[in-house]
């Protein structure tokens, strides 16, 4: 993600991302509708149980709202803020 | 803006640092993991995993203990307030925290639990309401709703032979002891949060040395419920919410 700071100041870059752990997911699908930017999805791999794991789009679009991790029952996600650093 | 700012990332949610990095052994979509994650946040949050027992169920959290860094115990199936008082009797400055499914604390459990609400320990306990017996296979429970198919309803229940769903809130609200009475649901995220804040309130009562807390979360079974666990959340919102109306029944923390 190699973004200016001039996109973050005007709200139109990414402002985070989910990092979902595909070993830990069960694939229950429960973080997609929690989602209000509707950018994670059930992917079509599997994890090494055959699960087939919850996946971020990679579209950018993500603003760190913590939605999805607060509903995964795994915490199979952690949120990522960006943030400027001088 | 000097040329050299970077973007940084900043990692602003992560599992709680009182639960251990591992896989749960519960159902896909099923609500005591989401009830041990916000547990878990609080428990961070007021710095108590040291001070900490969690007494675990019968039930499907019969090892809730194991994803906690924090003592445990188990008790037998419906004894959890009465192992709760024990241990807080003999460590008072302990967090004590009784855990318990519907069939363990309103069938075979509800003795215990009257008379650990009605004698006002100082414990916390946290009653996950999933209208069914989830580890056993799905039968009925106090809580079943009437004309909800279970194991041992499979016509639904009828409450002309089976009785209706029992409010574990409205019951022990009629106590004088209790000093926090709460019911919360885990099925979308504004209700998770709100049962954060029961439960964070909860902890803090035992903490202030205030007395019993009950906060009762209703929470999904997919798998008896037969139901995929997005439409879970849905039947949990549309069918359990009108049976038992969430809300907070008496906060004498805040008096
Ligand atoms: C004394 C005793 N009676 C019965 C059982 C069988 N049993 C195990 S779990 C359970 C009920 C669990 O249901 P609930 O408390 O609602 O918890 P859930 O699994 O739904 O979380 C029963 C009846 C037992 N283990 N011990
Ligand atoms: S943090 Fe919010 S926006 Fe980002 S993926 Fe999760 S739910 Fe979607
Ligand atoms: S809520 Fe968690 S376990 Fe369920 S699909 Fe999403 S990441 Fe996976
Ligand atoms: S049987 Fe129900 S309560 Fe038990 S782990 Fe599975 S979904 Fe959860």
């Amino acid at each position: 993600m190699q973004e200016t700071i001039s996109d973050i100041k005007t709200k139109s870059g990414p402002k985070g991302r989910p990092e979902i752990d595909p070993e830990i997911c069960k694939g229950c699908g429960l973080c997609i509708p929690s989602c209000p930017k509707d950018v994670l999805s059930i992917s079509k791999k599997t994890n090494s149980q055959g699960i087939q794991f919850s996946e971020y789009d990679e579209s950018g679009n993500c603003i760190a709202c913590k939605n999805c991790a607060i509903t995964c029952p795994e915490r199979a996600i952690s949120i990522y803020k960006f943030v400027e650093e001088e | 803006m000097s040329s050299n700012t970077r973007i940084k990332e900043q990692l602003i949610m992560k599992r709680p640092d009182s639960m251990f990095e591992m896989k749960n052994h519960y159902c896909p979509g099923c609500g005591h993991g989401i009830i041990h994650n916000m547990l878990g946040e609080c428990i961070d949050e007021l710095g108590v995993q040291e001070n900490t027992i969690l007494v675990a169920p019968v039930g499907c959290a019969v090892m809730a203990f194991l994803y906690f860094k924090m003592d445990g115990c188990e008790a037998p199936h419906g004894r959890v307030p009465a192992v709760a008082t024990g241990i807080k009797r003999v460590h008072p400055d302990k967090i004590v925290l009784a855990y318990q499914g519907d069939g363990d604390l309103l069938a075979i459990g509800m003795a215990e639990t009257i008379h650990a609400a009605n004698r006002g320990e100082n414990i916390t306990v946290i009653f996950v309401n999933n209208a069914n017996y989830g580890m056993t296979g799905g039968q009925m429970a106090p809580t079943t709703l009437p004309g909800q198919r279970t194991k041992t309803t499979p016509k639904g229940r009828n409450t002309s032979t089976e009785g209706f769903p029992i409010k574990a809130c409205e019951l022990i609200n009629t106590l004088e002891a209790p000093v926090f009475i709460e019911r919360c649901s885990v099925h979308n995220v504004p209700n998770i949060r709100k049962t954060k804040r029961a439960l964070k309130k909860a902890l803090e009562n035992q903490i202030e040395k205030r007395g019993y807390s009950f906060v009762e979360v209703l929470s999904m079974c997919p798998t008896n419920w037969g139901m995929q666990p997005v439409d879970g959340t849905k039947w949990l919102e549309e069918s359990m919410i009108p049976a038992f109306p969430l809300g907070n029944f008496r906060d004498r923390g805040a008096e």
